[in-house]
């Protein structure tokens, strides 16, 4: 049987976050009062964005996804729209 | 030890009666409970993204705080059982960061408050006021200002 190509994925295989995004500090926390920020990676309906789409590691994606949780809670954000 | 942040969520129907008081009502509490406050301020007032408890709008106080590690979870349940506080949210922090001190998250969504510059403390009513900035941050800012001048005279 003849392997798979690439070619013949109907879509782009996800190969991880961007290395042209410096999201990894250690000392770094995302702050579920930055409103601006996570708003960024929020989509119309108010859903966080996959780690596709933020380009964000796994860390960090775990962080955002924390702080939108949080930001939620005290009705900074709305749990839909 | 540990170095706490708590966000509270206050119902604006008890802050309109007098913000200083709601603000002693928080400092009461955590120091009810072992906590030593190391500020308590305004963050903002501002509408909710969903109603809770009915209430449209709420006023969020920012609070640090040292306490022992067994006291986060009576100020949490002290919190439910008071009535003018909606939500709570305690989370560990690492310091108070110096934007926590100063003013609220983005000044230019912030609505600006009525509340009038407490008598009480001339020195931070002389200081630049962006209309809310009462807390104890801005007094150990004052008192920080004053400590400048001193040492340029």
């Amino acid at each position: 049987m003849r392997p798979r190509s690439s070619g013949d994925r109907k879509f782009k295989k996800f190969t991880g976050p961007s290395i042209t995004r410096t999201c990894h500090k250690p000392d770094e926390r995302i702050d579920y009062k930055d409103l601006p920020l996570l708003m960024r990676y929020l989509s119309p309906q108010g859903k966080m964005q996959s780690r596709k789409r933020t380009k964000y590691c796994a860390q960090c994606q775990r962080k955002f996804s924390e702080a939108i949780k949080r930001a939620r809670y005290l009705a900074l954000l709305p749990y839909t729209v | 030890m540990q170095l706490y942040e708590a966000l509270f969520l206050l119902d604006n129907r008890e802050v309109k009666k007098g913000f200083d008081a709601a603000r002693e009502r928080i400092t009461t509490l955590l120091t009810k409970h072992g906590a030593k406050p190391r500020v308590v301020r305004k963050w903002d007032e501002r509408k909710l993204a969903y109603e809770i408890a009915r209430q449209k709008r709420a006023t969020y106080m920012l609070a640090y705080f040292d306490a022992p590690s067994d006291a986060v979870a009576k100020i949490r349940h002290d919190s439910e059982l008071t009535e003018f506080i909606l939500r709570v949210l305690v989370v560990r922090a690492d310091e108070v960061p110096a934007k926590a001190l100063t003013e609220p998250f983005d000044a230019a969504i912030a609505p600006q408050t009525e509340e009038a510059p407490a008598p009480a403390e001339p020195a931070a009513a002389e200081a630049p006021r962006n209309g809310e900035a009462v807390g104890a941050g801005v007094e150990t800012q004052s008192a920080a200002g004053e400590a400048e001048k001193g040492a340029k005279a």
